[in-house]
């Protein structure tokens, strides 16, 4: 019965709330993403050129400091000292945010240990934590891969747990009922569940890695490219000083990209339409 | 005759200190189709829990061929409500799952047969959010007997698609249980016409707490169908002996409480 006075109210509804969502085609949402790169890169360029390239140069300058940067070797050099920190802290983050939080979302005990821990670390700014990272760890890629790691456990940590919490009691009673043991439930159940939490959770730790990355290169020994904006910012090559920011904002829309080309693959069933 | 398939012996069961069920004792024969109607709330689908052993009875027992229901039983399988299939899985992997969780991979050659025998074979390749409501029933109830078990309980398999599919899938069900795999089987329903059509034994129970208040045989002949059974002399008599045994408790409520 239920199911018929939905589908019966179902064409009133949409009505009250005002016009159905269009989906865009692919071309159309390819071209307004372009669009607005585009339009950025257009008034960025024109403002550009009516100020002093000091205070804020211009793309086309920026592309040519690019060229030159990779030309004398710095910009590989640094962004490969970089993509070093962050490979390393963002994988150990995110294996370890994951695991902990696949544990602690089937463990209360556990998720009750790491509770205020959690918390109170998430909370404190990973920077002000740079001093005693330093005691620690020094200042050379140890630390900085540390510093990384801090700004990511977090966010995976807890959208996991999430995730495990968000299986559906309903399933979980399926799999009883066909007396599944406890590690066919994780890969049946709770992995799936789990795995649109932690994407999302991997999503903004790519965010936050990117940050994390420039901040531990500000803070301990300057490296990577942290360093080569530093450099530039203090002898005032400001088209210089956008290249590693432009580079850093790729990376972050890459990763991002192939994080939703890995769940898409992992994730088919969601496509389609219910 | 030969020792009941499974007994209930005055079972309660109390949830969050409220009497759910109240000394619900039943027998039903192996082969048998029980039928257990009564309003919503009434206790139906707390009594197939405990059957099924998801739930611990506080007095009283559940015994299946004379072995105590603590948990689960592998010699058991449900069918649910709202179908509760994995959307991450294909319709085969679906009616594969219990086959494959019970360690029993040498069985799955009979799933293809399944998935024929309930029209689902065309979209074995499919999820179940690609399918309609009566579609993915069918799912469910073909991962439920993939597992060939010798209790099937069904928690009102029908009460989540459109009529005229439920119709359908009423005779598709029974006539597969008829012709094919007669287990022992347990339906709750809301649904008088539906537990007609099934039943050997029709059961009600009313509540809260739930007791069973009333039991008629039904000893139309099989196989059944919808529109024979409709037509049947009895079925005017018996369809109002249930709603007079559903309607008594209504007409009690006010004294007791």
């Amino acid at each position: 019965m239920t199911t018929a006075t939905s589908r019966l109210s179902a064409p009133s509804a949409t009505a009250a709330t005002g016009r159905p969502r269009r989906r865009l085609t692919p071309a159309r949402r390819w071209t307004l993403r372009l669009a607005s790169v585009a339009a950025i890169l257009l008034v960025w360029e024109i403002y550009g050129q009516l100020l002093n390239p000091i205070l804020l140069s211009s793309p086309t300058a920026v592309v040519a400091a690019g060229f030159d940067m990779i030309a004398d070797g710095s910009l590989p050099q640094a962004l490969g000292d970089s993509l070093v920190v962050l490979g390393l802290g963002l994988t150990f983050g995110v294996i370890i945010g994951v695991v902990l939080g696949l544990l602690a979302g089937r463990s209360e005990a556990l998720a009750a240990l790491l509770e205020f821990p959690v918390n109170a670390l998430y909370a404190t700014p990973a920077v002000a934590l740079i001093p005693i990272i330093v005691l620690w760890f020094g200042f050379e890629t140890t630390a900085k891969v540390v510093v990384v790691f801090l700004f990511v456990v977090f966010p995976v940590f807890i959208n996991t747990m999430r995730g495990v919490h968000e299986v559906d009691p309903e399933l979980v009673e399926v799999a009883r009922t066909f007396c599944s043991n406890e590690r066919r439930m994780w890969a049946d159940l709770i992995l799936p569940s789990a795995l649109p939490y932690i994407v999302t959770g991997i999503r903004i730790a790519i965010g936050r890695a990117l940050i994390g990355v420039i901040v531990a290169e500000y803070y301990t020994a300057l490296s990577g490219l942290g360093l080569l904006i530093a450099r530039s910012a203090n002898s005032f090559q400001t088209a210089r000083m956008f290249v590693p920011i432009v580079v850093i904002a790729l990376l972050g829309v890459v990763l991002t990209a192939l994080l939703e080309w890995l769940e898409h693959r992992l994730a088919r069933w969601r496509e389609t339409p219910s | 005759m030969t020792s009941p398939h499974l007994v209930l012996d005055g079972v309660s069961v109390v949830l969050g200190g409220t009497l759910i069920l109240d000394h619900v004792s039943l027998a039903v024969a192996e082969r048998e189709f029980v039928c257990v109607i009564g309003t919503s709330g009434g206790g139906k689908t707390t009594l197939l829990r405990a059957i099924a052993g998801l739930l611990p009875t506080t007095t009283g027992s559940v015994s299946l061929a004379g072995t105590p229901v603590l948990a689960p039983t592998a010699r058991t399988a449900m069918v649910f409500q709202h179908f509760a299939l994995f959307p991450w899985k294909t319709v085969r992997a679906n009616v594969e799952y219990g086959l494959r969780v019970q360690g029993r991979s040498e069985a799955l050659g009979r799933v293809q047969r399944l998935l024929d025998a309930l029209h689902i074979g065309d979209v074995a390749d499919l999820y179940p959010a690609q399918l309609s409501g009566g579609m993915r029933q069918r799912v469910g109830i073909a991962r439920a007997l993939a597992v060939e078990p010798e209790l099937l309980l069904l928690d009102e398999p029908f009460s989540s698609v459109d009529a005229i599919t439920r119709e359908k899938l009423e005779d598709e069900v029974l006539g597969l249980w008829e012709r094919h795999q007669r287990m022992t089987a347990l339906l709750v329903t809301h649904d008088i016409d539906e537990a007609i059509l099934m039943a050997d034994r029709i059961i009600v129970i009313s509540g809260p707490p739930g007791r069973i208040t009333f039991e008629l045989p039904i000893g139309l002949p099989r196989p059944r169908s919808t529109q024979e059974i409709r037509s049947h002399e009895d079925y005017p008599r018996i369809r109002k002996l249930l709603w007079d045994s559903l309607e008594h408790r209504d007409v009690r409520l006010p004294e007791l409480t």
